[in-house]
C-alpha cells in the first residue's frame, strides 16, 4: 500500500533525520577520550642547581599505533634549548610535546638547570600489543647535560636508570615503574582528574529531543515551504 | 610504516619463541603451564642497548632444575647482546626448582 507525503511533511521528516544525524557524530566522539592520564611531580631539590638534561622517550613495542602527550610543564628551574630529538617528536617545551610510534625509537630531549620541582601531565593511549609484541613503552630520563649517562642510579631492572616508566599494556592505566634513586629523586604519579565528559546517552537524548521540538515547532504554526524561485 | 619498523618487529615477535628447556635426565615438557613475559624496551645509554626484562611464571608442577634459558631471535637484523651467532644464546641456567 503507497501512502502520499506532502511536500511540507517531507520537510518535516527531513529535519528530523537531520536532527538526528547532528547527534551521532556527538554520541560517537565521546567514547574517544579515553586513556592513560596521570599529574607527573618529580621532586629535584636534592639536584638543584645542576645542569642537566630531561630525557622523555618512547619506544615502539609492535604494530600498533600510540601516542604520548606532554602538556602543563611547570619548573622552578631554567629551560635551556632542546637538544636533537629522534623519531617522531613534535612541539617543544613549556608547550606540549607529543611523541609517537611511528619511528622505533621516540625521544624527546631538553637541557635545564634544575630547581626543586619539576611537573607536567602525561596523556597516552592505550592500545595494547598483539601476541609476540612488546608493549609501547615511555620512560623519563635526568640526564648530564651531554645526554649521555644519567645522573641518577635508580632501581629501574631493566638497568636503564629511568626514574619511571608507562608500559602501555592496553589497560586503562598502563603499567607504572616508579623507581628510588641515588642521590634521592622521587616522582609522583596521580592519576588525573579528567574533565567530565556528557553522558553517551545524555548527548544522544540532547539530539532526539532538538529533533522533536522542532517536529512539533513546525507542525503546530504550521511552516510552510518556502515558495520555489528562479534565478 | 618503514620497512626497517617492520623488520624490527617481525624480530621481535620471533623473540617469543623462548625455550625453555630443562636439563635434567629426564626432560620436562613444560607446555602452556609456564608463562614467559618480556617487559617493554628501555633505552641503555651506558650499553646503548635496547633492555627488556623477562618474567617468567611457573603456573603447573615444580620443575626441578638445572633449567637453561635460551633466548632467539631467529634473525639477525635484531641481535640479543652477547652472542656468538648474534641470534640465540643461554640468557641463564637455574640451579633451584621452580614451584608453582
Amino acid at each position: 500500500m503507497s501512502q502520499v507525503v506532502s511536500g511540507e511533511e517531507q520537510m518535516r521528516r527531513g529535519r528530523f533525520f537531520t536532527a538526528i544525524l547532528l547527534a551521532l557524530p556527538l554520541y560517537a566522539y565521546q567514547g574517544q577520550a579515553i586513556g592513560s592520564d596521570y599529574d607527573v611531580t618529580i621532586n629535584t631539590s636534592s639536584l638543584s642547581g645542576d645542569a642537566s638534561t630531561l630525557a622523555f622517550d618512547f619506544i615502539a613495542g609492535g604494530a600498533f599505533s600510540n601516542t604520548v602527550t606532554l602538556s602543563d610543564f611547570s619548573t622552578n628551574g631554567t629551560l635551556g634549548a632542546s637538544g636533537t630529538n629522534s623519531g617522531s617528536v613534535t612541539g617543544a617545551l613549556p608547550g606540549t610535546v607529543t611523541l609517537s610510534d611511528a619511528s622505533f625509537f621516540n625521544e624527546f630531549l631538553q637541557r635545564m638547570t634544575l630547581g626543586s620541582t619539576i611537573s607536567f601531565q602525561l596523556d597516552a593511549t592505550t592500545k595494547g600489543p598483539t601476541a609476540g609484541a612488546l608493549p609501547d613503552t615511555f620512560s623519563f630520563f635526568i640526564l648530564n647535560p651531554a645526554a649521555s649517562s644519567s645522573l641518577l642510579t635508580t632501581t629501574d631492572p631493566t638497568g636503564a636508570n629511568s626514574l619511571f616508566s608507562l608500559q602501555i599494556d592496553g589497560s586503562a592505566s598502563g603499567i607504572v615503574g616508579n623507581y628510588s634513586s641515588e642521590p634521592p629523586v622521587s616522582a609522583t604519579l596521580v592519576t588525573s582528574t579528567s574533565v567530565p565528559e556528557p553522558n553517551t546517552w545524555g548527548l544522544l537524548l540532547l539530539g532526539l529531543l532538538g529533533a522533536a521540538v522542532t517536529v512539533f515547532r513546525d507542525a503546530r504554526f504550521g511552516k510552510q515551504p518556502a515558495p520555489a524561485t528562479l534565478h | 610504516m618503514t620497512a626497517s619498523r617492520w623488520r624490527w618487529m617481525r624480530a621481535v615477535a620471533t623473540i617469543a619463541l623462548l625455550l625453555v628447556s630443562a636439563t635434567t635426565a629426564m626432560a620436562q615438557n613444560t607446555g602452556s603451564t609456564f608463562s614467559a613475559t618480556f617487559s617493554g624496551l628501555v633505552f641503555n645509554r651506558s650499553t646503548n642497548t635496547y633492555n627488556s626484562v623477562l618474567t617468567l611464571t611457573n603456573l603447573g608442577a615444580t620443575l626441578y632444575a638445572p633449567l637453561s634459558i635460551v633466548i632467539s631471535t631467529g634473525t639477525t637484523a635484531v641481535t640479543v647482546s652477547g652472542t656468538k651467532d648474534g641470534k640465540t644464546q643461554t640468557l641463564a641456567t637455574l640451579s633451584c626448582r621452580m614451584r608453582q
